[in-house]
């Protein structure tokens, strides 16, 4: 079991899973079973992406070019992340918040005035998106560390977790933090990325996978003084 | 087509800092081909760090 993984898949795929609840929510307001259909379909049509991508990649790319692939995409995943946490917590990009998103979607459903087949295709769209990016999340940390068990696992955990919030709220889950949850993920997926990246193409990290803590560590130190920096920008500009 | 896009945007937002990302990696490679493995996990941690302050600036 790679704790590292369970934890940073466990963070990942609930930022995810977060979001794609708030779209179901908003696709069961106009028919709980077309909804449900959607989602099944979604759930079914990631599956096979999984199993096709999946087997496929493991069967006939050699680890370490994997390894080298995946530390890649990882980063960039992580960088994209990070970018928007900090652009977030400086105050140059609007916060996320789910119950405008569920607003939003109830209102584009409304306008539409399509009701179940809209239902169905809103739950679908919004499960694949936001369950593709679990699938990546999954793909690459159970492949870069050869964890599969442990980044299927932290996602499951995301997944019930979600799921019973969702089932005990009954609402968009506005309440979890979900912005901070974003800005730790993107600094672990950073770190992971710099990490395999850098081995496959022959770095020499000093402390192992220990190394993994010293990234983390040092991209939040970094991330914290870009975010005070940009404010510091912001109020002068606002002064001025 | 739309799906590519939908790919691309999963991984880049900001083709910028994906570029730099990128170079940084590239130099890190040439570093620990050069014989220093270790000082380029130190070289890619700070242009990655660099990479990023020049993307957010820029906003």
């Amino acid at each position: 079991m790679n704790l590292y993984v369970l934890v940073a898949s466990f963070l990942a795929s609930s930022v995810e899973f977060v979001e794609a609840l708030s779209i179901v929510l908003a696709a069961v307001a106009f028919g709980f079973r077309p909804a449900l259909r959607g989602v099944l379909y979604a759930v079914l049509t990631l599956a096979v992406l999984v199993l096709v991508l999946g087997e496929g990649i493991l069967r006939f790319v050699p680890m370490s070019v994997l390894q080298g692939i995946v530390g890649v995409l990882l980063l960039l995943f992580g960088l994209k992340w990070i970018r928007k946490a900090i652009l977030r917590f400086a105050g140059l990009k609007a916060l996320h918040n789910e119950e405008q998103a569920y607003a939003r979607q109830v209102q584009k459903m409304e306008s539409s005035g399509q009701g179940a087949f809209e239902a169905q295709a809103t739950a679908f769209n919004g499960v694949l998106l936001e369950g593709l990016e679990v699938v990546v999340i999954i793909l690459t940390m159970g492949s870069g560390a050869h964890a599969f068990g442990s980044a299927i696992l932290g996602s499951a955990i995301g997944l019930v977790a979600v799921l019973a919030l969702g089932f005990a709220l009954r609402s968009p889950l506005s309440r979890v933090p979900e912005n901070t949850l974003k800005f730790v993920v993107g600094i672990m997926l950073t770190s992971f990325g710099t990490f395999w990246a850098g081995k496959a193409l022959g770095v020499r990290w000093p402390l192992s996978e220990a190394t993994l803590l010293v990234l983390i560590a040092g991209y939040l130190a970094v991330a914290a003084w870009y975010v005070k920096m940009l404010k510091a920008g912001v109020a002068r500009h606002e002064v001025g | 087509m739309k799906w590519v896009r939908k790919v691309y945007g999963l991984f880049v937002e900001d083709p910028l800092l994906a570029g730099l990302g990128l170079v940084s990696l590239l130099a890190a490679f040439l570093l620990s081909r050069a014989g220093l493995a270790e000082l380029a996990g130190l070289v890619l941690f700070l242009l990655l760090s660099l990479s990023i302050l020049i993307s957010v600036r820029r906003h």
